[in-house]
């Protein structure tokens, strides 16, 4: 009977999701381009690991990805505590941005990309602001040169992720028992040392698992990147996981884009370790 | 929380209410302003856009609208419909049962289980998407609705199933006992006692899968290859390469896309917090 109840789901993932899993890593050690790719693969070992390995463009490529999701790890993290500190309480105005916020993390990626698409063009919204302000003195496409292509993804990827990191946060914080926060009041505790001394220890299981799953969110994001660079200019914004995409269905080099691929899981192997790791300590 | 407040006035901060409520209207604003900023957008000449993309006056035009409102754009609501409505029901029929399974049982087992969802659900579609293209070429569902709810369904499973979990595991167990005593079988029992008791949370998550797969792109303009198949994300994605720069039918076909997702989040809004903070660290 228990087997009744798993077998659909069991078999559902066994072809769609681990089967695929084992195709990835056999195209990794094999020849394949788009001739091949439905007929017979050749081995050939590790040769398309070693080629990716001494690429400098892979090399870039995980920096870059480093870059992104340090970026986003870290700014989820301050932002979301700062922000959720600023939202904790019921008023009015805290409904409303929350309420916004979470509406915002709803629309799709592919709407929200666009939406920043046009507003970080150069004949869109923010640099017309800037000018204005005169903080540029030019209108600049920030998504078009290399120097500001992941800066500006890193920002939208951020913009449309806090709102689940808020919600997070403050129903951790909310859950502080009052009695604990009141014993150090009595203590003689500041609000800061409240801060740093109660509330933050006390969520730091939580801030955990978040800081593991915003790690993950940046690391899989494609949508954003897609939409606002692809990958570009050249591969200045390009991901890890993004660059196996491109190698596979823009040059047509599967071989590549498998061993760029099972790279990119054993790096989401590590993550849910990690992650499994986060959630049992918080569960003791 | 009041406590905190109180914590606040304590320390001889007067300020600490006008910063707060400042910093409160500023998160708001960024959020609020780059919305209203596209809205406006759909509903301006892209002359208007080109002259002053920031003017809050101007003569409203439905240029945009009318130039996206055709036969594709019902075409791809329709698909996008169809997508989303297969990959949820596919998610939640073989899903919920195993979410149930793993809330009951205490073998060895549930952990690896687990650890695989989570790893699943950790994987990069970017990833995923290279391989599924030659497994669907085989089981011939490439260029099906069918096999892109499929797949979406495949990658969407390990979300649902870590979310659904916790729901089942608040059942008091004592409820099915005394259904088993009365004679209910595994399976009714599951279907008439613990489902019904789980409404709350499977409508919550089949909102949300909803929402997720109705904006879902990768698989679509990857498996897809007929444009007549494709749904509202690509169609947006499409769009923007034929117009170039028209930036008022590209936000005219945003905010169209977007209506569905506003109208199923206003639906489960007030239940979307603690559900989804029930799935993290709960």
């Amino acid at each position: 009977m228990r087997l009744g109840f798993s077998a659909p789901a069991a078999a559902l993932l066994a072809v769609l999701s681990l089967y695929p899993l084992v195709v990835l890593v056999q195209m990794s050690v094999d020849d394949v381009t788009i001739t091949n790719l439905l007929r017979y693969w050749p081995y050939v070992g590790f040769r398309n690991f070693q080629d990716q390995l001494t690429d400098p463009t892979f090399r870039t490529v995980a920096v870059q990805t480093l870059i992104l999701v340090t970026a986003i790890l870290i700014l989820t993290l301050v932002l979301g505590f700062l922000l959720a500190m600023v939202l904790r309480e019921n008023t009015r105005l805290n409904r409303i941005t929350q309420t916004t916020m979470i509406l915002v993390w709803t629309l799709p990626p592919i709407v929200a990309g666009s939406l920043w698409k046009f507003l970080l063009a150069s004949d869109g919204g923010l640099s017309d602001l800037l000018v204005r302000m005169h903080v540029l003195d030019h209108p600049t496409a920030f998504l078009s040169q290399s120097s500001t292509a992941l800066a500006a993804v890193t920002a939208v990827t951020l913009w449309s992720s806090a709102p689940f990191a808020v919600m997070v946060i403050k129903s951790a914080i909310l859950d502080v028992p009052r009695d604990v926060i009141d014993a150090a009041r009595v203590d003689g505790a500041s609000t800061r040392q409240v801060v740093t001394s109660v509330i933050v220890p006390m969520i730091r299981p939580t801030l955990l698992i978040l800081g593991v799953l915003s790690v993950v969110g940046a690391f899989k994001a494609f949508d954003f990147i897609y939409v606002m660079t692809r990958g570009g200019p050249g591969t200045s914004s390009t991901t890890i996981p993004f660059l196996g995409y491109l190698l596979a269905f823009q040059n047509y080099q599967f071989g590549a884009a498998g061993a760029v691929s099972v790279l990119a899981m054993l790096v989401v192997l590590v993550l849910a370790m990690g992650y499994i790791y986060a959630v049992r300590r918080e569960e003791r | 929380m009041s406590t905190l407040a109180a914590a606040s006035r304590g320390a001889g901060r007067p300020s600490g209410r006008t910063l707060t409520t400042a910093l409160a209207l500023f998160v708001l604003l960024s959020y609020l302003v780059p919305l209203a900023f596209v809205s406006l957008a759909a509903f301006k000449s892209n002359a208007q856009i080109a002259n002053d993309p920031a003017a809050l006056i101007f003569h409203p035009s439905l240029a945009g609208f009318r130039a996206v409102l055709n036969r594709d754009l019902v075409q791809a609501l329709w698909n996008s419909a169809q997508i989303a409505v297969g990959a949820t029901a596919v998610t939640m029929i073989v899903g919920t049962p195993l979410a149930y399974v793993l809330a009951r049982t205490h073998s060895r087992w549930n952990a690896l289980v687990i650890g695989v969802l989570i790893a699943l659900q950790m994987t990069p579609t970017a990833t995923a998407v290279i391989p599924l293209f030659r497994v669907l070429v085989a089981l011939h569902l490439l260029n099906h609705l069918g096999g892109v709810a499929l797949a979406i369904a495949a990658t969407t499973l390990p979300y649902a199933v870590l979310l659904l979990r916790p729901y089942f595991l608040s059942v008091p167990v004592e409820v099915e006992e005394a259904a088993r005593i009365d004679g209910a079988g595994e399976f009714t029992c599951f279907l008439r006692v613990v489902l019904p008791l789980v409404r709350n949370g499977l409508s919550l998550i089949a909102v949300l899968l909803l929402i997720g797969s109705w904006g879902e792109f990768l698989y679509s303009v990857s498996f897809l290859t007929s444009s007549s198949k494709y749904p509202l994300s690509v169609l947006l994605v499409e769009q923007e390469g034929f117009y170039g720069t028209q930036y008022n039918n590209l936000m005219a076909l945003a905010l169209i896309s977007s209506v569905p997702v506003v109208i199923l989040f206003t639906v489960v809004a007030r239940r979307l917090t603690s559900g989804l903070t029930l799935g993290v660290g709960k």
